[in-house]
């Protein structure tokens, strides 16, 4: 009797700390994000005060959401997903977790190549993969293309993360889609030729190994460079004045870009909360917000940039609709296997 | 009547919440983890993961051996400047969890790191013209991980050192013999029970291990197994690898128990009687210093302060940290709540049920977090439940349920064990009701030994890291999982500050038992 007594007490404890989460209504949307910034809770209140719809989010990195939504199937909560790169979004949908909806609002705002073309998921910020040297050892026109990293004389030169990261993955689909499977797959070998080390670490990891002459050149996302040059610790801004970053120009195939995007879940309890939510991004305050921390672009035309981008040069991204990345993802992977790299 | 049958339900259903996940494992490890996947990790991957597994934990063994060991006996038998400072001290590594010491050492030994730093600046080099041992490999991450857990046998050998017959020790030097054959021919091989006990506690660790070994890139079972999860969504092929490491797990098991099993409750008074400490030569007594000074460092000083030093300079992240320590806090306490009560009634009882209980807690203890998730993932989408507010909440203790009433019961049964046989024989000659003598007696004396084990088990779970990070209540964030998704994407200076608290709060019930450390002996001032 006691113990029961006990429990309901407990029970009854629990219940009122979840009583708000449990209240699922059409004011409430749920997100699922792989994006872990303090400046989202901002960006969710500030949606949170424009549209009285109340915003609950979980994060997690995504295939840790994928899983969870899977197991979750039909009850699964989540209306919004928030991911970054494409290559994640077409995992989603190839487990069939995310629905296409159509919006004039965000046809009209965001870039065609930038988009579902059916709607799946729409890109909200850009982030370019490039090359990042040593300035000491090379110049800027010579390593402004992927190409450079199979050169020979680079021997012992090059350093990578592994090839499962969905970064590398995306851009290796790129190039299966501009140069064809033999030109990916001589590149991916040709560049692990060229390894100073075994592929470790992130794309940070990347940049403090050039800095400190472990090797001369490396691919990173472009904000990684642009939080050193911002961070408050000496020795990490000395890292982003060791190095450089350089943009495969136009008539090298562009530079390659990636988004951070937003889908309609599959199950989704409040659809027409989510489609809000997500049309909310594309507003000036909505990109702002998304970008400011995370040193990405905003996608919407006309929207100032966040602090230091500004140094940046100006960027000829290649124009290869983002959706064509993802089928190639598979293949990919078998590439960077076959070719060792790890 | 009544009670008993109340009480034996209770324990049957105890039995069943803490073995549920850990059976569906087991069913679907060993039946239903076939295919071509399985076929796959076998050809690629298998040997890899299982030979870096082995590497880590024999690599962090032989670490935790030769360093643990000699100083436990320097402390436990010789007087050199800082003694008693060391003594406790050398316990602090305990108060931080593996995945934080790799995110402070991989900066600190990092190629771009102060260290190397200092040599690329001092000697004019680059990386590629020196050699430096990687942080991230399977030595680094064993050289991280014993430097958390290396006190386990600290602890384990400096009691076997204390604990042993004095008498044997003093007759060894009255007969002439020096220390260092009264170390290898008698004070060692009577302490070997202790320090295997330690070790295989320390190892069981280490090969549960996600956060370390998964921040450093190594790819032992542990980060394979959710890494197969995760890449191919196959939660059978998780659960036979997580078969494996509970087999793993128990091996370990084993080894400990037979290193315990013959020895009794204390009886006699040696304990309480001091040892003499050795004055020795300056030169040694240096010697012994250093060597502690050395440990203190590796285990506590320099990550714990390369942290804090990141957390300073980086100050401005304090404002969204206040958040996580309250969900923190509320998630650690109902998981404490639920994980001693499970120890409990597992405890007071001899049943068939709660052998049961202890196995599965066992192997719960041995399963990384992130299977036991899976294991409770599956019985939430069959009975679909939703996942998200209470019900998260109350999975997520099911979890630490799961995972750590282990800790709780062996630390229970420990503290109970303090209690001499003479005192229950007399309470059972008075005919006193065992429950009344369980309240009388038994917890008044276990007491203090059973709050450690609450505090130990409410920072095991204040530490938890891949559970958590799956199951986890809508808009909550942890201080363990702000401190390692930040790090994880190179963002150290927002992981600092979360990493400094988790190492805070691990010092509360670290520097208790430093406490009773220093008050274990009596006579130790004298």
């Amino acid at each position: 009797m006691k113990y029961a007594v006990l429990l309901t007490l407990l029970l009854c404890t629990l219940f009122a700390c979840s009583s708000e989460d449990s209240n699922q209504n059409q004011q409430t949307i749920n997100v699922y994000s792989s994006r872990h910034y303090d400046g989202d809770r901002t960006m969710y209140e500030a949606f949170e005060n424009d549209t009285g719809i109340r915003v609950q989010f979980r994060e997690a990195k995504p295939n840790q959401l994928l899983e969870t939504m899977k197991a979750e199937g039909e009850q699964g909560l989540a209306d919004v997903i928030l991911l970054s790169d494409v290559g994640t979004f077409w995992q989603f949908q190839s487990a069939d977790l995310i629905q296409p909806f159509h919006s004039e609002t965000l046809k009209t705002r965001i870039p065609k190549n930038l988009r579902h073309r059916n709607g799946y998921w729409y890109g909200f910020a850009k982030r370019y993969r490039v090359v990042a040297y040593d300035p000491q050892k090379h110049s800027t026109d010579e390593v402004s293309n992927y190409h450079i990293l199979t050169d020979r004389s680079l021997k012992n030169q090059v350093c990578t993360r592994s090839s499962a990261n969905i970064y590398n993955l995306s851009l290796l689909s790129e190039f299966i889609i501009r140069e064809g499977v033999d030109y990916a797959k001589d590149w991916a070998s040709n560049v692990v030729k060229n390894f100073a080390r075994p592929p470790q670490g992130g794309d940070t990891a990347q940049l403090e190994s050039i800095a400190a002459g472990e090797c001369s050149i490396a691919v990173v996302n472009h904000y990684y460079w642009i939080r050193l040059t911002q961070s408050k610790s000496a020795s990490k801004r000395k890292i982003a004045e060791k190095t450089a970053l350089a943009f495969p120009s136009a008539s090298n195939g562009g530079t390659h870009v990636n988004v951070t995007g937003a889908a309609l879940a599959r199950h989704a309890k409040n659809k027409k909360g989510a489609v809000k939510f997500i049309e909310w991004l594309s507003t000036v305050k909505g990109q702002k917000l998304l970008v400011d921390e995370t040193k990405e672009f905003p996608v919407v035309k006309n929207i100032p940039l966040p602090e230091g981008l500004d140094v940046l040069p100006k960027i000829e991204a290649s124009v290869i609709p983002l959706d064509q990345l993802g089928p190639h993802q598979a293949q990919a992977r078998k590439i960077y296997i076959e070719a060792g790299w790890e | 009547m009544g009670v008993i049958l109340a009480s034996e339900t209770a324990k049957w259903a105890i039995t069943l919440i803490v073995s549920i996940p850990i059976t569906l494992i087991l069913v679907y490890g060993l039946f239903l983890g076939d295919g071509t996947i399985w076929e796959h990790v076998v050809k690629h991957s298998l040997l890899g993961w299982t030979f870096n597994t082995f590497v880590v934990i024999a690599i962090c063994g032989f670490l935790i051996l030769i360093t643990a060991v000699p100083v436990a006996w320097i402390v436990s038998n010789y007087q050199f400047a800082g003694r008693t400072l060391f003594e406790w001290t050398l316990i602090l590594p305990l108060a931080i969890p593996g995945y934080v010491s790799a995110i402070a050492y991989a900066d600190l030994l990092g190629v771009a790191g102060p260290i190397q730093s200092f040599i690329q600046n001092s000697f004019g080099l680059t990386a590629q013209e020196y050699w430096f041992p990687d942080i991230r490999s399977a030595a680094g991450c064993a050289f991280v991980l014993a430097s958390n857990l290396f006190p386990y046998v600290y602890l384990t050998s400096r009691a076997a050192f204390i604990h042993q017959a004095s008498d044997s020790i003093e007759a060894s030097r009255t007969l002439g013999a020096s220390q260092r054959r009264i170390f290898v021919r008698v004070a060692l091989p009577s302490a070997i029970p202790g320090i295997v006990a330690g070790l295989s506690l320390a190892l069981m660790e280490t090969a549960s291990d996600y956060g370390a070994a998964n921040f450093l890139g190594v790819n032992t079972l542990t980060t394979g197994l959710v890494r197969t999860w995760q890449n191919f969504g196959d939660i059978s092929v998780a659960a036979r690898i997580a078969c494996l490491l509970i087999f793993i797990a128990f091996f370990l098991r084993t080894t400990l128990n037979f290193g315990t099993r013959n020895r009794g409750r204390e009886g006699n008074n040696s304990r309480w009687r001091s040892q003499t400490k050795i004055y020795t030569s300056n030169v040694s007594a240096v010697v012994f210093s250093l060597f502690c000074l050395t440990l203190l460092l590796w285990g506590f000083v320099l990550p714990a302060g390369r942290l804090l030093w990141v957390a300073l300079e980086s100050w401005e992240y304090i404002d969204h940290v206040g958040e996580a320590m309250k969900n923190t806090m509320l998630l650690a306490t109902l998981g404490t709540i639920g994980t001693i009560s499970v120890g409990f009634i597992v405890v007071f009882g001899s049943s068939m049920a709660n052998r049961i209980a202890s196995i599965a807690s066992t192997a719960g203890y041995a399963t990384p977090g992130a299977v036991l998730a899976i294991g409770t993932i599956i019985v939430v989408g069959s009975l679909k439940l939703p996942l998200y507010g209470f019900t998260a909440v109350l999975i997520l203790v099911w979890v630490y349920v799961c995972r750590f009433s282990a800790v709780g019961i062996e630390s229970i049964q420990a503290s109970l064990k303090q209690a001499p046989d003479g005192l229950i024989d007399a309470a059972r000659t008075l005919q006193v009701r065992p429950l009344r003598r369980i309240l009388n007696v038994d917890l008044r004396i276990a007491l203090p030994g059973i709050l450690v084990g609450i505090l130990v088990v409410f920072v095991e779970i204040l530490k938890e890291l891949p559970a958590t990070l799956i199951l986890r209540p809508f808009n909550w964030d942890t201080l363990a999982v702000k401190a390692y998704s930040y790090a994880s994407d190179d963002r150290l200076e927002a992981s600092a500050l979360p990493c400094v608290l988790i190492i805070m709060a691990g010092l509360i019930p670290v520097s208790i038992l430093c406490r009773q450390l220093s008050k274990s002996r009596l006579g130790n001032e004298v």
